[in-house]
């Protein structure tokens, strides 16, 4: 159950697997867009620590990175998707940096404080983004022989790129690196009193969460041709922690159901009731009181049942809802 | 025949796993002052606020009046007339000297705002200031006077004179002689040596979380080795 | 006479209008076992603070191998071989005991941790000085366990062994036996003066029978001040020293 491989094959399965019960092939892509981003903000919050309101940003300025890239240059699709992983970075670097000056709640209010300014910042300089049109009229570049036009052939695509960065976020979560994370997540300053200067080490954890966002962002705005103005604001990025938490925070591959549900049940159900995001919020609520763990702790806890034997002590990998430091 | 106040036998309370009591037996007598003393680390604080229910006893004993509170919940104590003054004195710092005053006041006890005016007129001068603009041995007869309001049966005093000025120091010492003799018995942690042989019937030495001496009066100021074994440096 | 491995000029520490440590000027000989004590409000664990690097001196300097290191943090000083241990337990209680020692072991070069693509279990030399470690401890019998399950003694000596595993010059314990039983006091005092063999020591106690047993020196504190310093005799034995505990009107001192 513990076991990375285990959770690289359950991530292939589901990314074979989709087109099987989603007829849309654009619904599809989406699920494992939205799965790469959560596991980017899983890095951040459920290895970390760290309770970032500034997922969004990342996303947006990936989007728009992709955009302009494909619209005004020539540049091969693979080097955009590249660009958009390095300004998503460089960014969060910056941002990570000035926001863990604070902790706590004041280290969540400064993320969200730059979510709204970067938002402003994209409706303002609607020369570039477009506004509140968004940048419209991506053109689907394929790479070298190979056309994405199909929604499929994209989905296969996206899918590809999915499964490369989930083994690279893993990798990285098991590394020297990932278990530093873990300890100051458990506690920061016990990590600094044996000598882990804290503060490089939490921006490079934003680093690397801003530049999976920002490939994600990227093949979000690749798929529906548009960077939106929606996809740099403050929802996006309450969405992208949402489907994190609902999925589990301690689990990469919990980051890929959180991403599932979210997406197909937002949907599903908003084609049913336009008041659907009250069933949401119950969910969030029922979720923080019972089950802090998250689908991955449920389907876990029932492994365990089944199994009949006691889980040893796991937590080597983040186990638990994220923590605040 | 009256109850005995307060009697502890072999309480032990731990802060998480950290086993600060360790087998604490000791007794306040009706009327009596004891004192609690010992170095830092000893258990002096953990005593008080295990026997107030603050921190909740382990193993052992706590008998108040007859009655058991070993198990007792802080408030339910406090409402049955176990009064303790903290440390850090716990005055509302917004509220005004008054006001701080008046949610004290209870039905039925022998202490009225007038009673406390009386004895404590620095506190009347004063009493429109808010909380925090008194000084450390003003906020000290507030957090007294405010635990005399409540009518007590037993009155629990951690380092009552700690940072305060010689004068101030004689000033309370005063007071809480003028407490012991309305009947009211009171165990006292303190480290001032003095303010305890002045004060004191009884006294009971804590060391590494037990009771490591019991004394009277005489027996104590007389025995220096004492003092310097587990108090000093003597060990 | 050697060169002191540490030494302080003039420490002082305010945090607004108050002094919580003033003129204090140190010498730690090396390889020497060195306690300090005093009443309540001395300054002792603020002492701490600001040679570790926790707070910043309002004043004065700090040198530690012959270094000025007043200014750097905490972090750098673990680097140069200065470490401790905390009064109230403070470990990764979630992770397994091992995983503590080496990420303690690991602190010592902590950019080699920047290594995202490196597994953890490559990390040779952290395992090694942490499995040491778990031996000279009497903990390898529970390594594999979580912090949070071993019994107060085994986590005190844990706390212990988180200083031990960055292999300092100097390591500051801050009242280590806190809140143990006798069993347990007297496999840590065991531990410290084995400690002091190769390393050097300046730990903070109130129990006074280990203070004065082990001791090579005492630095007795008051108020925020250094009021004497010797061997276990001479402070036992001193006048000031017991005035300063037994106090006479004047208390503790915070007026």
């Amino acid at each position: 159950m513990d076991r990375p491989i285990f959770h690289f094959a359950l991530a292939v399965l589901v990314a074979l697997l989709l087109p099987f019960f989603i007829r849309s092939g654009t619904l599809a892509t989406e699920v494992l867009v939205f799965a790469i981003a959560a596991a980017g903000c899983n890095l951040l919050l459920g290895y970390t620590g760290l309770l970032s309101f500034g997922q969004g940003i990342f996303f947006g300025l990936g989007s728009y990175t992709l955009g302009l890239a494909l619209i005004h240059t020539t540049l091969p699709l693979l080097p955009t998707l590249v660009l958009a992983m390095i300004v998503g970075s460089v960014v969060a670097i910056v941002i990570g940096a000035l926001s863990i000056r604070r902790q706590g709640v004041y280290f969540v209010m400064l993320t969200l404080a730059f979510a709204q300014l970067f938002y402003f910042l994209a409706y303002t300089f609607s020369d570039i983004t477009g506004g509140d049109n968004g940048l419209i009229g991506i053109p689907r570049r394929g790479i070298g022989p190979l056309a994405l036009n199909s929604s499929w052939s994209y989905y296969g695509f996206v899918a590809v790129i999915f499964l490369i960065s989930f083994a690279a976020l893993q990798r990285i979560a098991t590394s020297t690196f990932g278990r530093t994370l873990l300890a100051i997540r458990y506690n920061g300053e016990r990590a600094q009193a044996i000598g882990f200067p804290v503060r490089a080490f939490k921006i490079a954890a934003f680093a690397v969460s801003g530049a999976v966002t920002g490939l994600a962002g990227a093949l979000h705005a690749l798929l529906i041709g548009i960077a939106p103005l929606s996809d740099i604001d403050y929802h996006t990025s309450e969405s992208i922690l949402v489907m994190t938490i609902i999925g589990g925070t301690g689990n990469l591959f919990g980051s890929v159901l959180g991403a599932a549900f979210y997406v197909i049940v937002s949907d599903t159900l908003s084609a049913i009731w336009p008041r659907w995001l009250l069933l949401l919020g119950a969910l969030l609520v029922v979720l923080a009181l019972y089950v802090q763990k998250g689908i991955w702790g449920v389907i876990e806890s029932a492994a365990r049942a089944v199994r009949g034997r006691r889980g040893g002590p796991s937590a080597m990998k983040a186990d638990s809802a994220g923590s605040q430091r | 025949m009256t109850a005995t106040p307060l009697r502890l036998e072999e309480v032990h309370s731990y802060y998480g796993k950290s086993h600060i009591l360790q087998g604490v037996t000791l007794t306040v007598g009706p009327g009596e002052v004891v004192t609690l003393l010992g170095r830092n680390g000893a258990g002096k604080t953990t005593t008080l606020k295990t026997i107030s229910g603050l921190v909740r006893a382990a193993a052992g004993t706590i008998s108040f009046f007859g009655a058991d509170i070993t198990a007792a919940r802080a408030h339910v104590s406090a409402r049955n007339g176990l009064a303790l003054v903290p440390e850090n004195r716990g005055i509302f710092g917004l509220l005004s000297v008054e006001e701080n005053l008046k949610i004290a006041v209870r039905k039925g006890s022998v202490w009225t705002m007038d009673d406390v005016y009386r004895h404590f007129p620095r506190l009347k001068e004063r009493r429109r200031n808010g909380g925090a603009q008194l000084s450390g041995g003003e906020q000290q007869m507030l957090a007294i006077a405010r635990a005399l309001l409540n009518g007590p049966k037993l009155l629990m005093l951690d380092e009552p004179v700690e940072g305060l000025a010689p004068v101030v120091v004689d000033e309370i010492v005063a007071q809480i002689r003028d407490i012991r003799s309305s009947g009211i018995p009171i165990l006292l942690v303190e480290q001032n040596l003095a303010v305890c042989s002045e004060l004191a019937d009884r006294h009971y030495i804590l060391e590494l979380g037990r009771v490591a001496y019991e004394g009277s009066r005489e027996q104590f100021i007389a025995d220096a080795a004492v003092k310097d074994k587990y108090l000093g440096v003597g060990a | 006479m050697t060169a002191a491995i540490l030494s302080t000029d003039g420490l002082g520490v305010r945090y607004g209008s108050f002094t919580a440590l003033s003129e204090v000027s140190l010498s730690i000989q090396p390889n020497t076992i060195h306690s300090v004590i005093g009443p309540n409000g001395a300054g002792k664990t603020t002492l701490f603070h600001a040679l570790t690097g926790r707070v910043r001196p309002s004043s004065g300097r700090i040198f530690f191998d012959g270094h000025d290191i007043t200014a750097l943090t905490d972090d750098r000083r673990v680097r140069r071989g200065l470490a401790r241990s905390f009064q109230v337990t403070s470990l990764f209680h979630r992770l397994p005991v091992r995983e503590n020692l080496r990420l303690a072991a690991q602190g010592r070069a902590p950019w080699q941790a920047l290594k995202m693509w490196q597994s953890a279990d490559r990390n040779r030399e952290a395992i090694t000085v942490a499995d040491t470690i778990l031996e000279r401890l009497d903990l390898a019998r529970v390594a594999g366990r979580s912090a949070e399950e071993l019994s107060h003694g085994q986590q005190r000596r844990l706390e212990v062994g988180m200083a031990m595993a960055s292999r300092p010059f100097l390591i500051l314990l801050d009242e280590p036996t806190s809140g143990m039983g006798i069993d347990d006091i007297a496999t840590m005092k065991q531990l410290i003066a084995d400690l002091g063999r190769d390393h050097t020591v300046l730990f903070i106690e109130h129990n006074m029978g280990i203070v004065m047993d082990i001791s090579d020196r005492v630095t007795v504190m008051q108020s925020g001040r250094k009021l004497v310093e010797g061997t276990p005799g001479e402070i036992r034995d001193n006048p000031e020293v017991r005035r300063a505990y037994l106090g006479s009107m004047m208390t503790g001192g915070r007026a």
